[in-house]
Order: structure tokens, then sequence, then C-alpha cells
């Protein structure tokens, strides 16, 4: 490869141009010749700088907030994080997650009727579920308890990124065995932390799992619409 | 109105990412106030929209906490790594919200002067910072070919095929056309930046 193709390849990847047979190449060349490293960063940093040509403007005061909250969940109200619904929908359609796949998943059971909750914390030990974010939401987590005096579930979620005011953290459990969705109702989230009572049917006590997803507030959807974002983990497609 | 913050200092940067990566806020709040005006405004340019925009710059950062360590110093500053993710963030949003052909059409109407719409609408914003003035005036010397193959590469997302198909050019025409031109701006602005 003579060193014109070099500097195409280095532009080509420096754009982020780069396709097909190329980009395999360009990185065994990268790795093995440390001018072709040292031109990819040059030319990496000429192309970042095209950046600088976008308009100048401000970032809104609102992102430092959703940013925060979102990375350390900090005190953050859906009024102030409102910023409409339709990025939002892009938002959660990027969370690149598998919705409800219960066939065939694994029991994930955890309720025992001797279990009387008086924190949704649990104590160590103490039997739970627990479900785990994944994608765009990895670091929102949730546990679940059951609660034999209420005949329900204790449900505490952390680290949910704020809201628009367009839409709702909604809570779904799934039925053992036939694996039936029921609509557990909103959770209300502040502070990126949430705690709500389940109680999806008196008649059902046995649940494989739960799931949360982001909904519009207006709408009370038989099934989850929106990708689910925290699941149980052993009812992850 | 002066341009976001144009930080250069790789070594303060470099630092502030080896701090992340032992879960200090404090430096992550730092390089937060040292990048999101820059980052904000590239999110905007790709994808127009202020939502969307706050979204990729939401998301960038929450990668910047979570995946610091994957940051190589020796391929390049902080500011392109980060640039970089925003940039890939962004046309992923494009992508998933199916707006990309918009942008194509767009691009196609701005560039159909000798002028690209590009540079034009770089140029009014008179204020913007002297990095910004010594980058525009680069792009302005380059060829009306080589800034579209530049455009719809960074800008709209497009491979070096797609770019071929696009302008119905040989595939050799459009490597050569962005090796020319990035060459011809690192000669220009490389050592000033």
């Amino acid at each position: 490869m003579n060193r014109e193709q070099i500097e195409e390849l280095a532009a080509l990847d420096a754009l982020g141009a780069l396709d097909g047979d190329d980009v395999s190449a360009w990185q065994k060349l990268a790795a093995d010749d440390a001018a072709a490293a040292r031109l990819r960063e040059e030319l990496g940093d000429i192309a970042a700088r095209l950046s600088l040509l976008a308009a100048p403007v401000t970032a809104p005061d609102e992102l430092r907030r959703r940013v925060m909250d979102a990375v350390f969940g900090d005190t953050t109200t859906a009024a102030q994080t409102e910023s409409g619904g339709n990025g939002l929908l892009a938002w959660a359609a990027a969370a690149m997650v598998a919705l409800l796949a219960v066939a065939g998943g694994k029991s994930a059971t955890a309720q025992r009727e001797s279990v009387v909750v008086r924190d949704a914390r649990g104590e160590a030990g103490a039997p739970f579920v627990a479900l785990n974010g994944y994608g765009d939401y990895a670091r929102a987590k949730a546990s679940v308890l059951w609660d034999s005096g209420q005949r329900g579930w204790w449900m505490q979620a952390q680290g949910l990124p704020a809201l628009p005011a367009s839409h709702r953290y909604r809570v779904w459990a799934i039925g053992e065995g036939d694996g039936q969705i029921y609509d557990c109702g909103e959770l209300p989230v502040a502070a990126g932390c949430g705690r709500v009572f389940l109680h999806p049917d008196p008649a059902v006590t046995s649940m494989q799992g739960f799931a949360i997803s982001i909904e519009p507030a207006a709408s009370k959807p038989a099934t989850p619409g929106t990708p689910v974002i925290l699941i149980t983990p052993a009812l992850r497609g | 109105m002066s341009h976001p913050e144009e930080p250069d200092d790789r070594a303060v940067e470099i630092a502030l990412m080896e701090r992340i990566t032992r879960r200090e806020r404090a430096a992550f709040e730092e390089l937060y106030a040292r990048y999101v005006n820059i980052l904000y405004a590239t999110a905007l340019k790709f994808v127009r929209e202020e939502s969307d925009a706050q979204d990729v710059v939401q998301d960038v950062f929450i990668q910047v906490w979570d995946k610091a360590k994957m940051y190589d110093p020796s391929k390049g500053k902080p500011l392109t790594w980060v640039l970089t993710l925003v940039r890939n963030r962004s046309i992923d949003r494009i992508r998933a919200i199916q707006r990309r052909a918009r942008l194509r059409d767009e691009f196609e109407a701005e560039t159909v002067t000798d002028e690209s719409a590009w540079a034009r609408e770089s140029l009014s914003r008179v204020e913007a910072g002297e990095q910004g003035r010594t980058l525009r005036a680069a792009v302005n010397q380059l060829s009306p070919q080589q800034r579209k193959v530049i455009e719809l590469a960074y800008f709209g997302g497009l491979t070096q095929i797609e770019i071929a198909e696009k302008l119905g050019e040989p595939l050799g025409t459009v490597k050569a056309r962005a090796r020319r031109g990035l060459l011809k701006l690192k000669e220009m602005i490389g050592p000033q930046l």
C-alpha cells in the first residue's frame, strides 16, 4: 500500500466513511504502522474540529439537570425537564431493547408468604425480585418485594432518568405460568427514584417477573407500547 | 456572543478523563462545563431538533461517565473522542427516526452553488470564536467537490460507497477528494488548532 492509499484510508476513517474491506485493512495498518496511527490521530482531530463550524449556541440549563440526574440521580422534576414528546419517543426507541419475552422464561418468582415488608429496601438476605436496566438504561435498577399483609408487591427503583411531562414510567407484572401481562400502573419518579405498591390482581400472588416501560402519560395501554427498559433478568429476550 | 468553549488543553482534559475513570464527580462536572456547549452545538447541527440534540448530549455524557476507560489518549484528544461519540450517536438518531433522506435533500440543496450553505451558514456567524473563523476560512479554500464529500461523510453519515453512489462518481474519486480535502485542512489549520 503506497502513501497515497494510506492517506485515503486515514481521511475516510477520520470522516467515519470507511466501509467494506477497507475497514479491516485500515485497522490492521493503523495497529502495525506507527506513521499510519499518527496520521489517523492527526486527521481525526481535524475531522472532529469540523464541529466548530456548528453555529455557536449555549446549551440550556435544563440539559445540565438532565445529565446530572441521569448520571448521579440528582434531584430533577419532570417539569424542569420537559422537552416534548417526539424527542422522547426516539430516545426510548434508541434503547434497543426487546419487548417482553416471556415465552419459556424461567420463573424468577421469589415471593414468600412469610415476608412482611416494612421497608421496600428490604433486609439483607430478604427474598426479592431484581430488575435490571439495559442499553441506555443500564444504570437503572429496581427490586420488588412481596408484602403478604397487603397481598401485593412493593417496587422500588432507582437511577431512572427524568422524563418529559408527556411521558411516564409504567410497571408491568408477568404472571406465573401463562405469562399473562398485568398493567400495574404508573411508577411515580422523583430524583431518579420511584416507589409504588403493586396489586395487579388480588387473586394472583405469584409472578414470574416484572418490567418497567416508558409510556405516553395520557394513555393506559393494555400491553407495553414502548420498549421495556427494566425487566427481571430471566425474562429478557 | 462568543463560540462555546473550545477546549484545547489536552493534558488537563486527559487528567480529567483519568479522574472520571476513578468516578470523581467533580472531574465529570468540570468536563461537562468545558464541553457541553460545543457538544450541544454539534449535536444540533446533526439532528436539527433541540430535544433530539439534548437527548444525544445526555446519552454521550452518560457514555463518558460509564465508559471513560475506553478513551485511549494515544488515539487522540479527549475532545476528539467525545465529538466522535456525539457524531455517531447523532447519526444513529437520524437513522432511527428516518430523517436521513431529508438530510440528504438538504445537503443536496445546499451544495448546488459553489459556496455551500455549510460555509455560508458558518460565515454568517461573524461572532464565532477564533478557531471557528480559522476553520471556516480553510473550508472555503476547498474545492466544492471536496467540501461536498466531506459534508456527506462527516455530517451526513454516508460511507464512501454511499457517497460514490449518491454523486455518481467512481469510488476512487471519492477517496481522492476526501484525502485531498482533509490534508488541505490539516495543512491550513493543523498547526493552529
